[in-house]
């Protein structure tokens, strides 16, 4: 029983993404969470800014006592949460958080606003700080999503054969000098 | 999955209406030969569900504060937000994933305001959807059911009725599942 729920850590796992290596079980558990949430601020994941004002947003939700629909909104993120450090310690990249992110955006907006409206300024005022806050929160994750793009290459172009070579060029991309290829229309 | 192989029959079927593949064998060929459009219209499937998680974001805002200006700063930082953008143009399953978890649970908080059961029917039925895409879905079944308690106390529900929307949530999750990736059901082997 003890080594099935690898209570004590019997199992060493090496995860080869996060080159991390752990003993599984029920031990592993404190430090996937904490992994899970280190990994989350960074900025190709949630980022810090976004992190705070979506915090910030559920405070909020707390204030306005709307509490069935934080939990609606809460839920979730603690469920996947909980999967993720139980089901998958240590087993995290970006993609893996894309089920979660549009919930934690839900909140970003109302965290941006619980700010704002703690300045009590005039809406001559408020609304100019509240965009500029909201620029600014995503400025980080922008840059990286803009530059990562930017870095795609093309290294191949052939016409396709469909259109008996009259057709629109098509680019082959080197995403990140990863070897994954994709496609794209020019 | 199957909303690919859709948009490829209708990539097939157009390619055959104006003369381009006699067959299927001659469709299989050009796959092997050059499968080019293949991928550009995957990317386009999964771009399509990247920009309808941002609309989604904009109307559960919406529905919880009921605010325009908050509603379109979380949609803004959802269109923005880097692995939504990265992940947009890779064709896996998890953007569709996330837009199916969205769109569910934007379904769901409308019965924050209706004890009806049409909106708990087709979110539990997405969330389905969303599980047989990516089984992240999954995650949405402890938050339906936890919501029918709270919905016991806030509606008065007797608690027989939670007993039956519980089950119900169960029942429709699982037939969207089946629905979305019966081979989890038919074949043991799948993994």
């Amino acid at each position: 029983m003890k080594n099935a729920l690898g209570i004590g850590g019997t199992t060493v796992v090496f995860d080869p993404d996060s080159k991390v290596e752990f003993k599984a079980g029920l031990g592993s558990i404190p430090g996937a969470t904490w992994y899970l949430l280190s990994r989350f601020v960074k900025p190709h994941f949630f980022g810090m800014p976004l992190t705070i004002f979506a915090i910030l947003g559920l405070a909020w939700m707390i204030q306005l006592r709307r509490y069935s629909y934080l939990f609606i909104l809460g839920a979730p993120i603690l469920c996947y949460g909980l999967l993720a450090v139980m089901a998958a310690p240590y087993h995290l990249s970006p993609r893996h958080l894309i089920a979660i992110f549009p919930i934690f955006c839900t909140l970003v907006g109302p965290g941006i606003f619980f700010i704002v409206s703690k300045f009590r300024l005039t809406p001559k005022w408020s609304g100019p700080l509240f965009i500029a806050i909201m620029v600014g929160s995503v400025f980080q994750t922008s840059k990286i999503a803009v530059q990562r793009t930017q870095q795609i290459k093309p290294i191949k172009t052939f016409k396709p054969s469909l259109m008996g070579g009259k057709g629109p060029d098509i680019f082959i991309y080197d995403i990140l000098k990863t070897g994954t290829f994709e496609y794209a229309l020019r | 999955m199957y909303i690919l192989l859709g948009c490829y029959g209708m990539f097939f079927a157009i390619g055959w209406l104006f003369g381009q593949f006699s067959s299927a064998y001659e469709f299989g060929a050009y796959f092997l030969q050059d499968h080019g459009m293949f991928l550009l219209i995957g990317r386009a499937v999964v771009a399509a569900f990247g920009v309808g998680t941002v609309y989604v974001v904009y109307k559960i805002s919406m529905r919880c504060f009921d605010h325009f200006p908050i509603a379109v700063a979380s949609a803004f930082s959802a269109a923005v937000l880097a692995p939504v953008v990265l992940g947009s143009y890779v064709v896996k399953a998890d953007v569709p994933a996330g837009f199916f978890i969205a769109i569910s649970l934007y379904v769901f908080l409308a019965t924050e305001e209706t004890q009806r059961l049409r909106p708990l029917i087709v979110a539990s039925l997405l969330a389905g959807i969303a599980a047989g895409t990516k089984y992240y879905g999954v995650i949405l079944i402890p938050v339906f059911i936890g919501a029918q308690f709270i919905h016991h106390y806030k509606f008065e529900n007797a608690w027989k009725d939670v007993f039956l929307r519980s089950t119900l949530i169960i029942v429709i999750f699982i037939v969207g599942f089946f629905v979305v990736s019966p081979y989890n059901f038919l074949d043991p082997t799948w993994g």
